[in-house]
């Protein structure tokens, strides 16, 4: 007998909500029951969309829907108290990164949920996307050798999303140190982790500028680099390189592999065997893999299988551990380290 | 009179800018980009009407807000930011400076294509689109959009009058010449004698100010299309006569077009359980708003406001924008 479905409910139902509702609505995991913006157009509209009933004030949400689960979707200033007002009615928090400002705000939140009985969690759905499991498997069975450098690379031009450059609109990201840039390291950061182990980075080294030279942007380019278990980790997050991508490289002794979460191609590339016909089958091999590789993006693309396919998949995991008691998809160590890690390069920031 | 005029920075609001200052009328002109004035009736207003901000104290003292700002591309999330997010601010702030006359600007798009029979009219009686989720985006945010504009009306008893341009070109915003896809010096003539839903920049915006003058279009929504508007063969080749580069016009029957459409819509759902993103040329819910034959009839904005729109002949001849 399969078990009852836990009411969930969401709090802010622009941009990634979209997403989150999408699974919520489909999921026999989860009973949509409220839905929570300030907009009553947007609210109304979601919940005649996706189901539950609107509300424009979270408190009176929580006070009247009884939700066992509340996403927390709104822009990151409001996470800690929403998530918190959550956790004082009695509901599990499932927040959108970054969860909390600082790691002090992170702790603060598991204490008062574990207080509760409850759980927290901060959403990294890349971490869940096809290729990134796939390329973890192909590291944890050897295929690549010992690992030596994992690399995350995301080229966006962020600087021409006016949520973050407009003077005139607030910033939902101003209060953090690292500005826009901050915003994507839960993801980059969470993906090294997923490659590399968990170990608390060492030597770590950032250097931040600004190409587009937008005041109110701040830095628009980062490169950092540290050690995680003895693998050199590199992010470069940039807004001017081009193509747009989001590309996440792990090289070893036995070989590599590259995936763009963005563009769904996977290339490998295998350490020669060093026989007389090496160099032309490898060729030959990487052509196929390009080819194959491609079609399969495209299709996927087609079939849209996008990027945010990780997320519905770490929202099944979640629900299933919830209902039965096991562990989350992202317990409180793995989701604290990546905030550390976040704090550590953050503090670099000019 | 004195106008407050949201999106006055884009392609139609600036013309929309332009006709009420020559028309001697005392505009304030909403942009995002600081903007210097350089006629003493125009004063730019800087604000981004995803957030209330200090614009919000230059509404009161106007006699009618014009409300073109709407979100042209971008996801759901960001069109519903920039044309139903941005309306709230602007409806409450209007609220609170009782500054109530409102032209709306919607959309041809908000109509039901598929209810309507092909070469059938389609005016203001025509019905709305019930299922926005089979339209793109735009149409979603602009229905939207337009909902709540006549609920806030309701609510404050404001004077409303809803505006319905078709599809807004100038000479260097022409659509291909009203053709579907263009391949080097080709391009795709779909429903090549069907007529095109056109209205000049020029002609348009003179509807629009003349619907914030005349009290006779409160209460009303008029559909803002010029008169005969040309066929996509039509038009193309009054384009290229006048100079301007366009394909050269491929005819293809809508009814093939649309069988095409159908047929992978039939697969998409059987095989695929509808997820395929396909292009809208061959979507019929997105194919028959752009293509489907209709008549155009304009005869209740040429009454309601006063309005000759200029010929399409005449503009050319004129080498208007």
């Amino acid at each position: 007998m399969s078990a009852r479905p836990l009411r969930a409910a969401v709090i802010g139902a622009g941009a990634i909500a979209h997403q989150h509702l999408q699974f919520l609505s489909t999921s026999t995991s989860a009973e949509l029951v409220g839905v929570c913006d300030r907009s009553p157009a947007l609210s109304t509209w979601a919940a005649d969309t996706f189901g539950g009933v609107a509300f424009q004030d979270s408190d009176v949400m929580l006070r009247e829907c009884g939700a066992q689960v509340v996403h927390i979707l709104t822009p990151p200033a409001s996470h800690l108290a929403l998530a918190t007002a959550a956790l004082e009615a009695g509901a599990h928090v499932l927040v959108e990164k970054p969860l909390a400002a600082t790691l002090a705000e992170f702790e603060t939140l598991y204490d008062a949920a574990e207080a509760r009985g409850l759980t927290v969690m901060e959403n990294q759905n890349y971490r869940f996307n096809d290729q990134i499991l796939e390329l973890s498997s192909r590291i944890r069975s050897g295929e690549l050798g010992a690992l030596v450098d994992a690399e995350v690379r995301l080229s966006l031009d962020f600087a021409s999303d006016d949520r973050f450059s407009s003077p005139l609109l607030n910033s939902p990201v101003g209060h953090l140190r690292g500005g826009a840039i901050r915003d994507f390291l839960p993801h980059a950061v969470g993906l090294i982790f997923e490659l590399c182990g968990e170990a608390d980075p060492t030597d770590l080294h950032a250097s931040w500028w600004s190409l587009k030279k937008i005041e109110r942007l701040g830095p628009d380019e980062l490169d950092v680099v540290y050690d995680v278990k003895g693998v050199r980790c590199r992010i470069r997050v940039s807004a001017s390189t081009k193509p747009e991508g989001f590309r996440v490289v792990a090289r070893g002794t036995g070989g590599a592999t590259e995936v763009d979460l963005f563009q769904p191609v996977d290339l490998r590339e295998s350490a020669r065997d060093g026989g007389a016909l090496s160099p032309l089958i490898d060729q030959i091999k990487a052509g196929t893999r390009l080819v194959t590789g491609s079609g399969t993006g495209l299709a996927k693309k087609v079939l849209q299988h996008t990027p945010y396919h990780g997320l519905n998949r770490l929202l099944g995991h979640y629900y299933h551990a919830l209902q039965t008691g096991t562990a989350l998809p992202l317990e409180r160590e793995q989701i604290l380290r990546c905030a550390g890690c976040i704090d550590q390069i953050a503090e670099t920031a000019p | 009179m004195k106008l407050f005029i949201t999106g006055a920075g884009g392609f139609l609001g600036s013309a929309v800018r332009d006709c009420a200052v020559a028309r001697g009328h005392e505009v304030s002109a909403l942009v995002r980009k600081p903007t210097a004035s350089d006629h003493p009736n125009l004063t730019y207003v800087d604000g981004d009407l995803r957030a209330p901000g200090a614009w919000t104290e230059a509404l009161a003292g106007h006699d009618a807000v014009i409300h073109l700002a709407a979100a042209k591309s971008g996801d759901l999330a960001t069109q519903f930011a920039g044309s139903v997010l941005s309306t709230e601010v602007l409806l409450t702030a209007m609220a609170a400076a009782q500054t109530l006359r409102l032209v709306h600007v919607s959309s041809f798009v908000v109509y039901d294509f598929d209810a309507v029979p092909s070469g059938a009219t389609i005016d203001e009686s025509t019905p709305l689109e019930d299922n926005p989720r089979s339209r793109d985006e735009y149409t979603q945010a602009k229905l939207l959009q337009e909902r709540i504009v006549r609920e806030w009306a309701a609510t404050e008893h404001a004077p409303l009058t809803v505006l319905r341009p078709g599809a807004v070109w100038a000479t260097d915003e022409h659509w291909d010449g009203g053709q579907a896809m263009s391949f080097g010096r080709l391009g795709l003539a779909v429903a090549p004698h069907a007529a095109l839903k056109l209205t000049h920049v020029e002609n348009c915006a003179e509807a629009i100010v003349l619907a914030a003058e005349r009290p006779e279009s409160i209460g009303t929504t008029l559909n803002i299309v010029d008169d005969n508007p040309p066929t996509a063969v039509e038009f193309s080749r009054a384009l290229a006569a006048a100079g301007i580069e366009v394909p050269l016009p491929l005819p293809v029957p809508f009814v093939a077009f649309r069988a095409l459409g159908s047929a992978i819509q039939y697969v998409n759902t059987r095989r695929f359980g509808g997820t395929a993103k396909v292009p809208g040329l061959f979507v019929p819910s997105k194919l028959d708003p752009r293509f489907k034959p209709f008549k155009y009839p304009n005869a209740r904005a040429r009454e309601v406001l006063h309005w000759n729109p200029r010929s399409l002949s005449t503009l050319l001849a004129e080498g208007s924008h």
